[in-house]
């Protein structure tokens, strides 16, 4: 059969892998930043009903992102459309198996004209995207559940949105990575490293700093910051575990759903969620609410909606490629991303971006200053700790190697039975070079269908 | 909905580079079709390719335009018979 389109012609990524990851977790936070401002405001000025404001952003986030999605898939070479009249034609599908081969291979050796090319427009942000998907019932169950507790975090956040300031509430979320940190090792079943401690203490303190305000009238009560600690950074944690899941949930081909496909089916399950958790609490003051600011929220909700969706893409695309707790920890570079923000939208709207004021401020912003450095190193020290590795190993003459086993050493993330003069090839990724790497090879040499196993370290790596 | 209907050649091609010119030979590899990852490593080996293509015919071929490449002293090519 041919495909529709050619998956492995899109170019190779001009950035290497290890950066594009700090890359796209970074920008995810940023762009965070961001929409939490455009809530910010539109809480404060134009929907000021918390319950009514989410159904908004529901419903017209969910237009909004099915409509971008489709831009997302219009093709940006003939290529797709090629195969597709290839596909339908009936001329081409009276040949033989042959004639298709000879069809589909028309690549003589270093041609010029053989330039690698995307297929579709929504490739330049997620180039694993070949258009809309239905996933298989498993990952359906991984996304349900992603989309249920993501309701839950949006309600909440909804709800916090409204009365607390921007520069606590964004601090506040990041604790999800302590809570993530422990999620990975109980994975992994080993202990953090020293790197790995120092990196997040000093992103917890930074965060810390950057949310000390000793000035501003701050309305954030003690509810507030209950349900920023137990309900929005621990729905929000589970949230991550269930998308981890979905992303590396394979069908029956072996192919996993494309970042863009897994935040477009979250965002269904999270709108259904969200819409009948908010419901309850809806009064007629809400319903009144909700149609008189409709128009007029219309514009910032639908752009605050679409940066989530980038968001969303760039952030499941890193969690693809590392650690829950180091994408997220790179994410918190909303917090120091949230203070020129706040300084700009302080001059749209007082009443949604309040700074620090009187004769405090001067300490204010120094603790801010020193906070966003000590996240700064913090994340450069958490993002290059990571290291991959490719063995190859020989099976013993005579012994059936049970794959299962060796998938299920932590740190192992593919093995590839291969021809040649090695018979596996393992490839696994490790926290640190020193903590992660030394217990997994152990194990691989303890294998008693293992023969002869030869380490390679990935020094930089480059992805189509 | 799009389809993806095949069940791609996969291989590693592993490759030993002349001194110095890694950076020359990465920029070539890159633009190969095929193509799905292309890694330095350390061992052995300087660099790791990993290549997908649609028939065992069009993997030929592949491996031909690496062996072209100048500055590829060897070459260890090893097909994927399945992953996990």
């Amino acid at each position: 059969m041919i495909p529709l389109v050619d998956q492995t012609t899109r170019p190779i990524q001009k950035i290497s892998r290890k950066y594009t990851f700090i890359i796209l977790a970074v920008l995810s936070g940023i762009i965070g930043a961001i929409w939490v401002a455009i809530d910010n405001y539109v809480g404060a000025e134009i929907v000021q009903n918390e319950y009514a404001f989410a159904i908004q952003s529901m419903l017209i986030g969910t237009i909004v992102s099915v409509l971008f999605v489709l831009i997302l898939w219009i093709p940006v070479s003939k290529k797709p459309l090629e195969n597709l009249i290839a596909k339908f034609s009936k001329n081409k599908y009276s040949q033989t198996d042959n004639q298709q081969i000879n069809a589909v291979d028309q690549h003589p050796p270093l041609k010029k004209s053989a330039k690698r090319k995307y297929s579709f427009l929504g490739q330049y942000i997620d180039p694993q995207f070949y258009g809309i998907k239905i996933p298989n019932k498993k990952m359906f169950l991984w996304l349900g559940l992603s989309g249920l507790f993501s309701g839950i975090q949006t309600l909440v956040y909804f709800i916090l949105i409204k009365d607390m300031d921007i520069s606590v509430f964004l601090p506040a979320s990041q604790f999800v990575v302590v809570y993530l940190l422990i999620g990975d090792l109980v994975i992994d079943k080993s202990k953090p490293a020293a790197i790995e401690i120092q990196s997040i203490i000093m992103i917890v303190i930074g965060v810390i700093l950057a949310a000390i305000d000793l000035s501003s009238s701050s309305t954030t009560s003690w509810v507030d910051l209950v349900l920023v600690f137990l309900v929005l950074n621990t729905s929000a944690a589970v949230y991550v575990i269930f998308q981890k899941k979905a992303v590396g949930t394979k069908d029956a081909k072996g192919k996993t759903l494309d970042s863009t496909n897994i935040r477009l089916w979250t965002l269904f399950f999270m709108s259904f969620f969200t819409i009948v958790f908010t419901l309850p609490f809806m009064n007629s003051g809400g319903w009144d609410m909700f149609k008189s600011t409709f128009v007029k929220g219309l514009f910032p909700i639908a752009l605050s909606m679409l940066l989530v969706y980038i968001a969303r893409i760039f952030y499941v695309r890193a969690l693809a490629m590392g650690k829950m707790s180091i994408v997220n920890t790179l994410s918190s570079v909303s917090v120091v991303a949230g203070i020129p923000i706040a300084l700009i939208g302080s001059l749209l709207s007082e009443a949604a971006f309040t700074l620090p004021e009187g004769p405090q401020a001067w300490i204010v912003w120094l603790l801010r200053g020193i906070g966003a450095i000590l996240v700064f190193v913090g994340i450069v020290g958490l993002s290059m700790s990571e290291v991959k590795i490719m063995i190859l190993a020989k099976v013993k003459g005579g012994e059936i190697c049970d794959i299962a086993k060796i998938k299920s050493i932590p740190g192992v993330e593919r093995v590839s039975a291969i021809t040649g003069k090695f018979d596996l090839m393992i490839i696994l990724r490790s926290r640190t070079i020193g903590r992660g790497y030394q217990p997994i090879v152990d194990q691989l040499a303890n294998m008693p269908c293992l023969d002869e196993i030869v380490s390679s370290t990935i020094l930089k790596e480059w992805n189509a | 909905m799009s389809s993806d209907d095949s069940e791609n050649v996969k291989a590693y091609i592993m490759l030993s580079v002349k001194l110095g010119k890694t950076n020359d030979v990465l920029a070539k590899l890159k633009q190969i079709p095929n193509v799905t990852s292309v890694a330095v490593i350390t061992g052995e080996y300087d660099i790791i390719v990993r290549v997908e293509t649609v028939t065992m015919d069009e993997m030929y071929n592949r491996t031909q335009e690496i062996h072209l490449i100048e500055g590829i002293l060897e070459t260890n090519t090893s097909v994927i018979q399945k992953e996990f």
